[in-house]
């Protein structure tokens, strides 16, 4: 009988790869990282007038075409779930993997800090235009609304109850294109774009500007790591991971010209430097209420999107580090009835809150990015340990990319540049943030390796390392 | 228009946008509760008896007997696992108890979030057997009383089937845990939404699994097959 059962059934050709149509390709491109089209990225023009934040633009594209190619490589060979938590887990060891994981966490939090924050702004803003007198609307209960509504919906399992997040990322990026065909066509607004008149073709700081406006250009693109690092339950990575990466960079990169275009053409760059949602106040100036209610909606949607998305990938990773044991085990805690990690969510949700409410959005941002760009150094090191370990050939890579070590190096030239950049605007935090995490890395060292299990990290079924 | 007017054509929208989203949400999770409890459907009639529960929208669960045999199944969504597509892990578990057993647990593609799997808790690792999945992570909590590997090896041919995940013994039974299907892409990287597109198990997939699970028991009980 049991010889009989055990060939009884035929073994199913397993039907793992996910056909996605152009619509599902823009989406992930998009929608993760949309919201930096709405705030962040106009910091970059502070600092090196609006063809400075271009040209950063455009640098800072080359690092995320650097990523995307790195990434693709590793994660399509990786075939284990993680993204740069695991491969560190794998390449380099626990303290390594413990570090990228903080970095993580931090990027996560920090950017629903910022999204939290700009929704209440956001409030107080449609309130004041309304007819609230100035200054009487406090932001912060609208905040703390937000924030504990997504938590809910993050506690409860983010499971048909957002519904409507897919229509809301639709409705923001087209108001985008709704507000740049007006002001391209003059439909709806007397106003017409005036880049000579407001100072465009300066570079108001020099070069010095250009390089201190990498920091926020990233902004533009932060987060589009993430499309290739989900992907490693696609069937064919070869194919579908640089593709969907790429055409994901490239509808961001259209994205984020119209963005730049539209607002460099209608707000002063003195002004928009310093916007809270630049965006939203290029609509103000068409003068068109259908334009302002338009994005106002479209800001506050991609707002609210993005920070449903931070919620739930920060909670993850920091569950991850608990039954890991990087962390105290009890935040490897998950919910008996809704199967979320529960604990990682609400521990992470105060920290958030605190952040948005300290009104500095600039340092937020700040924040946010410097814990992405750690991750971002840690890959050309980690290729070098990739292909050093087993190189072309000891395993089956789904992607190789071209030109080694070339992007791996001009990665961490950007990666470099961009710490100068940092340095220039925010030293102090700069400082600040390393500090604390050699504070971290020591206590991890000193206080919780011993609870590692070391033989537990290693999940991958490869040959022994080269050299080993 | 007089500010009474726009705050009566506001208030009147947002009131019918609510209305909607809440009819819209309830229809949704109507049609989300029927395609969930159709879950074990097709394989109804495998069961001599069988009993299903469902609670809310979650998937149901299904105790019945097969074969003599008292079975439970259910369906886990995993989410937890940091940046990868959730999955719906079928759970085949096989009620019949074996004396003295201890708990043994063989896990391929470990990710250590397995939350399903009691083999996080179980202290001692032991070596897989040469020809098993070089990936597979082998534990127990008493390696004295744990099944013998040998009695083990020829049923770890379910493993050959990339969904399989999970080879349990228990004193309480035998449990198989089996990947039915893969969230949609695009909506969990855009939304965080784990929409699953399989409404149902596969019928002779479910039979070979439970086939399986009572060939493993009467081997480990030293019972003859049938």
């Amino acid at each position: 009988m049991v010889d009989t059962t055990a060939g009884g059934a035929q073994a199913p050709k397993i039907n793992l790869v996910k056909v996605l149509g152009p619509i599902h390709v823009w989406a992930l491109g998009v929608g993760i990282v949309l919201v930096g089209e709405f705030m962040g990225w106009n910091f970059s023009v502070e600092k090196g007038g609006t063809l400075g934040s271009l040209i950063a633009c455009w640098i800072i594209g080359l690092l995320y075409t650097c990523v995307a190619m790195l990434d693709s490589e590793v994660t399509s060979t990786v075939a284990a779930a993680g993204g740069q938590y695991t491969q560190a887990k794998h390449t380099t060891g626990p303290l390594m993997a413990f570090n990228v994981g903080l970095y993580l966490v931090l990027a996560y939090t920090m950017l629903e800090a910022a999204d939290i924050f700009v929704f209440g702004d956001l409030i107080r803003i449609a309130a004041e235009a309304t007819g609230a007198e100035a200054g009487t609307v406090d932001a912060r209960p609208f905040v703390l609304l937000a924030v504990s509504v997504l938590a809910f919906l993050n506690y409860r399992g983010v499971f048909m109850t957002l519904t409507v997040n897919f229509l809301i990322t639709a409705i923001a990026f087209v108001s985008i294109i709704v507000l740049f065909i007006a002001y391209q066509f003059g439909i709806g607004t007397g106003e017409t774009l005036q880049h000579a008149e407001l100072g465009m073709g300066e570079l108001p700081y020099g070069w010095m500007g250009v390089l201190a406006a990498f920091q926020f250009a990233t902004w533009y693109y932060l987060g589009i790591e993430g499309t290739c690092q989900a992907a490693e339950e696609v069937r064919s990575c070869g194919r579908s991971l640089p593709l969907g990466t790429m055409t994901g960079m490239i509808t961001l990169l259209i994205a984020a010209a119209l963005t730049w275009y539209v607002c460099s053409g209608a707000l002063p760059w003195e002004y928009l430097g310093t916007a809270l949602a630049p965006l939203y106040d290029a609509s103000l100036m068409s003068g068109s209420t259908a334009l302002i209610v338009l994005l106002w909606v479209g800001t506050v949607f991609s707002a609210l999107a993005s920070a449903n998305g931070c919620i739930n990938d920060a909670a993850r990773a920091w569950f991850s580090m608990g039954r890991d044991r990087y962390l105290p085990e009890f935040f490897a805690a998950v919910h008996p009835v809704y199967r979320t990690p529960f604990r990682a969510i609400i521990f992470l949700i105060p920290i958030a809150a605190a952040f948005g409410f300290l009104g500095l959005l600039a340092p937020v941002v700040t924040f946010s990015i410097l814990s992405g760009l750690l991750g971002y150094t840690f890959m050309p090191i980690n290729m070098f340990r990739f292909r050093n370990k087993w190189p072309l050939g000891s395993i089956k890579r789904g992607y190789v990319h071209p030109l080694h070590p070339l992007p791996a190096i001009t990665l961490m030239a950007l990666c470099v540049a961009t710490y100068v950049a940092v340095y220039l605007g925010f030293g102090t935090q700069l400082l600040a943030m390393m500090v604390f995490y050699v504070v971290a890395s020591a206590w991890f060292v000193l206080f919780r390796y011993k609870y590692v299990r070391r033989g537990d990290q290693f999940t991958m079924s490869w040959p022994r390392p080269k050299g080993y | 228009m007089p500010p009474e007017t726009v705050w009566i054509i506001v208030l009147a929208a947002s009131i019918a946008c609510i209305t909607l989203l809440v009819a819209m949400h309830r229809r949704n999770r109507a049609a989300v509760q029927r395609r969930r409890s159709a879950l074990f459907e097709p394989a109804y009639d495998l069961f001599e008896s069988y009993r299903v529960s469902q609670d809310g929208i979650d998937y149901p669960v299904l105790d019945g007997r097969y074969r003599g045999n008292h079975f439970h199944l259910d369906a886990i969504v995993d989410t937890l696992t940091f940046r990868r597509i959730p999955v719906l892990w079928l759970r085949v578990s096989l009620l019949a108890s074996l004396p003295g057993t201890a708990t043994l647990d063989i896990l391929v593609r470990s990710q250590n979030t397995e939350f399903y799997s009691p083999g996080n808790s179980l202290p001692h690792v032991l070596p897989p057997r040469p020809g098993w999945p070089a990936d597979a992570v082998v534990r127990t909590d008493d390696p004295d009383h744990a099944p013998n590997l040998t009695a083990i090896e020829r049923h770890m041919v379910v493993f050959a089937r990339p969904q399989t995940k999970e080879l349990l013994v228990t004193a309480k039974g035998v449990r198989i845990v089996h990947m039915l299907d893969q969230a949609r892409r695009a909506e969990y990287l855009v939304l965080r939404q784990a929409e699953f597109e399989q409404g149902a198990v596969d019928k002779e997939i479910l039979r070979d699994l439970m086939d399986r699970t009572i060939a493993l028991h009467q081997d480990l009980s030293g019972k003859a097959s049938a």
